[in-house]
């Protein structure tokens, strides 16, 4: 099985880079650049405006993987996996349900994202994907669990393609990696090639 | 309750975060689950809380939820009856 990083994504400070080349430099100036970015892919998902900020931005950077790789669309449900890790996780949400926690009505929309690996679940119901997931918290440095899961998932047969992903939303800290791993691409899926798609910033 | 009607549109907006949807979007018998407005479960749940920080109004009985979240207009009926 020849596995390669057929398409990667990055958004970070205010900039997105798609396959190495960036887009919508337009839009750095914006006050909330994730909110631009979703209007200016054109999205409609009103459940986007719900999700709190690593789920919106782990959404954005599958909408982009999207748009460059059309296999993306054309999987059956069972047949993406998706592999993320995160130092912060949904530490995010937890600071803010623990501030509404202190309110006498703690609010439900805050509380059910504090959990880290609800940016899957948000992912998979707007693509109706229902294949394997896991989300690791873990040293940004490492991708020794990313890899090796990604490559069990897809040398085992339980996944066709992986979405690998590190991502981070917290504070000032905002910032996703993504890469599609699958058959159909031209880099060779090496630990140096991960290094470079997803650690880069 | 004309003023009450539109008051309750702007919360409800403000606290579900529908930022595609304007007041005057919502009319006061439009359901606000299912085929019109589309909220789901942890929206009715940020309706009670609304319901309790805006106006001091504790649903007991989650049942009564599906009667009262019908439309504004229950909301507001349920309102009106309900606040000292």
């Amino acid at each position: 099985m020849n596995l390669t990083i057929s398409t990667y994504c990055t958004i970070y400070n205010k900039k997105v880079f798609l396959n190495g080349e960036q887009l919508h430099e337009d839009l750095a100036g914006e006050e909330d650049f994730l909110k631009a970015l979703y209007k200016k892919l054109e999205i409609d998902y009103s459940k986007f405006y719900k999700m709190d900020g690593i789920s919106r931005l782990g959404l954005l950077g599958v909408e982009l993987l999207k748009t460059a790789n059309h296999g993306l669309l054309n999987c059956e449900d069972d047949e993406v996996a998706m592999v993320f890790q995160s130092e912060n996780g949904c530490l995010e949400s937890d600071v803010n349900h623990q501030l509404e926690v202190n309110k006498k009505s703690p609010s439900p929309a805050v509380f059910v994202y504090t959990l880290s690996n609800i940016v899957i679940g948000e992912i998979s119901i707007r693509n109706k994907w229902y294949g394997e997931s896991i989300f690791f918290i873990d040293n940004f440095d490492s991708n020794k669990n990313l890899l090796s899961y990604s490559k069990s998932l897809l040398l085992s047969g339980k996944a066709k393609k992986i979405i690998a992903a590190k991502i981070e939303h917290f504070d000032e800290n905002v910032f996703l990696s993504c890469a599609l791993i699958d058959e159909e691409g031209s880099m060779p899926l090496t630990d140096e090639n991960l290094k470079k798609v997803l650690n880069t910033k | 309750m004309e003023e009450l009607l539109e008051k309750l549109k702007g919360e409800i907006i403000e606290q579900l975060n529908l930022e595609d949807v304007k007041a005057e979007d919502i009319g006061n018998d439009d359901p606000l689950f299912g085929d019109g407005l589309g909220l789901d479960s942890i929206d009715a749940l940020e309706l009670i809380v609304l319901l309790d920080q805006n106006y001091g109004i504790a649903i007991a009985n989650p049942e009564e939820g599906r009667e009262i979240f019908q439309s504004v207009q229950s909301i507001a009926d349920y309102i009106e009856a309900n606040r000292n």
